[in-house]
């Protein structure tokens, strides 16, 4: 009785043990593969019950899918080969699946080979795997660098984009503290942010430079969380250097523009901004110490708050340029205060054109040239004063000279008369030479009446070539004119006309020498056509002056007309000229909307082109 | 015959003075703009030559009561005068003057020979 009692609670204990074991048990026949037996706990699992899980083979509880595998491990654990086969999907009689970890044994019972499989459910495990391939593949694939640091202030773990972003090997970044790879002057402040993120647990938007493997820098905005526990700290970077640079860029434009700004606020020009109708958009601080409107008052209305002083062609002609044909227009003009009084001022106005070409607004300068017009004034005024002045005592040489070479005082010897011719010579000269100065002063000043009046030309040369008659006669130079038949009679001034004519049949005949030739011809020419290298603007009648000179050097050729230039042949040839003559020929011409130029060979001659408009402008 | 010479630089006075008394004219000279009429008044010429820019009153102001004065708005004036912008001339001839002349720009003989020639036209 003892036995039975014996083996009956044997056999109970290990029932038992087999029922309540927490992990599954199969016991499978390794030839039919075919399950034995199973515990509650594998029937709990699987779903079935005991009686059903005795009908089931290995194929039956797992996945089709993963069958291959499932039962190459199972071959290999009946063969001995593998005790422990690990995550082995396993298929629910409700066909869904989890996972386990089988530990296995080969064991003889009653004479035949079975096979006995413990079952672990790890889902769990491997749910907490997945989740863990999915948080580590966040880590590699990351763009923004991610990085674990220990409290030794090294690297533990850094993701591949950091090894990416700052060029290093993951050996390198790890072998050095980090502060290593940030910017000598960065490193301070890295460290204080360190500390202060140890203490307070976390770190937002800190930006440092670090220094790449070759050598360049870059910018990276930190987020770290101190691990109190772990000790470790998480940080991930975003590079910023890109930002950064177009922050700077717009600080510095933005500079830039406080500098455009400042110069034209404190120009002491006044500078207006207008849209395209001529309402005042903004106007600088000139402005108020010009007009005596304050910016107030200004904006919002036309310039014509302090204009309307000049005629009204002037304004028609001021928007016709700047409006229709869309030209920068210049001039001087008379404009009025707030206070009523009227200055002098120069204006520049250009329009600004969008992409179609169209006006969108207009910038005006305007400058006081009150003072610079008061100056000028005064000098023409002493120089005007001055050169009448001088002529009381240049009379007083030239009668007094003219007085004793005409013998008044007696009978001079050659000596004295020489003497006195001499002095006579510098009286003219000095005449001439005053007489130059106040016909440019006209001229400055604009006070030529230009009366355009049709003139006879040809009448005009031939008086002029008579005036020089002693010089060519002395010279026994052949003087000839040349006139186009029905030759029409330019609209110009006619003292402007005779100034020209003069200086320059004057200049053909003194550089000439002896028994030269000098030709005038008077001729037509149309609009348009080309005489000796230029174009005729308009209808006008061509004065040519043509000698067998002394002719004009290349290097003096651009200087020629320019105040009181002497070319050196001239020079030589003839000590005494002012070098005004030729300025004032140009000047003169230009006032007249003609042209002047020359052709010239040294040593054999120059030929003079005025153009002079028959309408007259 | 009487010539009245209306000039205040007495460099300029006496070259006129010398070359015009040489044909035995009787010369006066003023030297200023006062003088120039007061002198007319008493000394009758028969051609005054006249300067511009004079002292106390000058050569337009004198022209203009010459040629209001009833005795001696027949006397010919001939300008002789260092002003010689066109406006100048143009005022001098509309106020009655008989002719113009630069100084510095004529010889002496050349005024000399024009102021006999007025002289004998108006004899």
């Amino acid at each position: 009785m003892p036995d039975t009692t014996d083996a009956l609670e044997k056999e109970e204990m290990f029932r038992v043990i087999f029922d309540n074991a927490l992990d599954g048990i199969i016991l499978a026949d390794v030839g039919t593969k075919r399950f034995l037996a199973g515990n509650k706990t594998m029937c709990t699992m699987l779903g079935y019950d005991e009686e059903e899980i005795k009908s089931l083979t290995v194929t039956d509880i797992h996945p089709e899918h993963d069958l291959p595998y499932a039962l190459d491990q199972f071959e290999k654990q009946a063969r001995g080969e593998l005790l422990l086969a690990k995550d082995i999907p396993i298929l629910r009689k409700d066909g869904s699946v989890f996972y386990t970890d089988v530990n296995s044994s080969v064991v003889m019972i009653g004479g035949k080979r079975r096979l006995l499989g413990i079952f672990r459910d790890v889902t769990d495990r491997r749910g907490a795997e997945i989740e863990r391939e999915q948080y580590f593949r966040f880590f590699q694939i990351s763009t923004d660098i991610m990085v674990i640091a220990d409290p030794q202030g090294c690297f533990k773990k850094v993701n591949p984009a950091c090894l990416q972003v700052l060029g290093y090997s993951e050996e390198e970044l790890l072998a050095k503290p980090f502060i290593d790879f940030v910017h000598p002057d960065d490193r301070q402040m890295t460290r204080d942010e360190m500390a202060r993120q140890i203490r307070t647990g976390a770190s937002h938007d800190f930006e440092n430079r670090y220094v790449r493997k070759d050598g360049t820098l870059l910018w990276l905005s930190w987020r770290a969380t101190h691990d109190a526990g772990e000790q470790v700290t998480y940080a991930t970077a975003r590079d910023i250097t890109e930002r950064r640079r177009e922050e700077q860029k717009l600080r510095e434009s933005t500079e830039e523009l406080k500098k455009f700004k400042m110069a034209v606020e404190a120009a002491s020009d006044q500078i207006i901004l207008t849209d395209s109708d001529g309402t005042i958009i903004y106007v600088n601080k000139g402005a108020e110490s010009f007009t005596g409107y304050s910016r107030e008052e200004t904006i919002g209305k036309k310039a014509s708050l302090w204009g309307g002083q000049m005629p009204q062609g002037f304004y028609d002609e001021m928007w016709k340029t700047i409006r229709e044909d869309k030209k920068p227009f210049s001039a001087e003009l008379v404009n009025r205060r707030k206070d009523g009084r009227r200055y002098d001022a120069e204006i520049h106005i250009s329009p600004i054109l969008d992409e179609a070409g169209e006006v969108r607004y207009f910038i005006g300068v305007e400058r006081d040239i009150t003072k610079a017009k008061e100056i000028d004034t005064a000098k023409n005024e002493f120089i005007s004063l001055a050169s009448h002045q001088m002529r009381t005592p240049l009379t007083a040489i030239n009668w007094y000279s003219e007085m004793l070479l005409g013998g008044d005082a007696g009978e001079l010897n050659a000596k004295q008369k020489e003497y006195f011719n001499a002095i006579y010579a510098a009286g003219q000269q000095m005449n001439e030479i005053i007489k130059t100065f106040l016909h440019i002063l006209r001229l400055e000043a604009g006070s030529i009446a230009m009366n355009a009046v049709p003139v006879d030309l040809s009448g005009m040369v031939r008086s002029t070539i008579e005036e020089s008659g002693l010089a060519i006669d002395k010279k026994h130079l052949r003087v000839s004119e040349q006139v186009q038949e029905a030759l029409p009679l330019p609209k110009v001034d006619p003292e402007l006309a005779r100034v020209i004519l003069q200086n320059l049949i004057s200049n053909a005949v003194k550089y000439t020498p002896e028994k030269g030739e000098v030709t005038v011809s008077l001729e037509k020419v149309a609009q348009g056509s080309s005489i000796a290298g230029r174009t005729a603007a308009a209808d006008s009648v061509l004065v040519s002056v043509r000698d067998t000179g002394i002719g004009i050097a290349e290097a003096d050729r651009d200087k020629i007309s320019t105040k009181f230039f002497r070319a050196e042949n001239a020079k030589t040839w003839d000590p005494n000229g002012n070098g005004l003559g030729l300025y004032m020929t140009d000047r003169m011409i230009r006032t007249a909307r003609g042209a002047l130029w020359f052709t010239s060979e040294v040593g054999k001659g120059t030929t003079f082109y005025a153009l002079l408009p028959i309408g007259g402008e | 015959m009487k010539i009245l010479i209306v000039e205040d630089e007495e460099v300029l006075a006496k070259v006129l003075e010398e070359k015009l008394a040489k044909s035995g004219d009787e010369v006066a000279i003023a030297a200023d703009g006062e003088v120039a009429v007061t002198l007319a008044q008493s000394f009758g010429p028969d051609v005054i030559v006249l300067d511009l820019l004079l002292p106390k009153r000058n050569g337009f102001e004198v022209l203009q009561i010459l040629k209001a004065d009833q005795t001696l708005k027949a006397v010919p004036v001939i300008v002789v005068s260092n002003l010689g912008e066109d406006n100048d001339i143009k005022r001098a001839l509309s106020l009655g003057a008989a002719d113009y002349y630069v100084k510095s720009e004529h010889p002496i003989n050349e005024i000399v020979e024009k102021i006999k020639n007025v002289l004998i036209h108006s004899k």
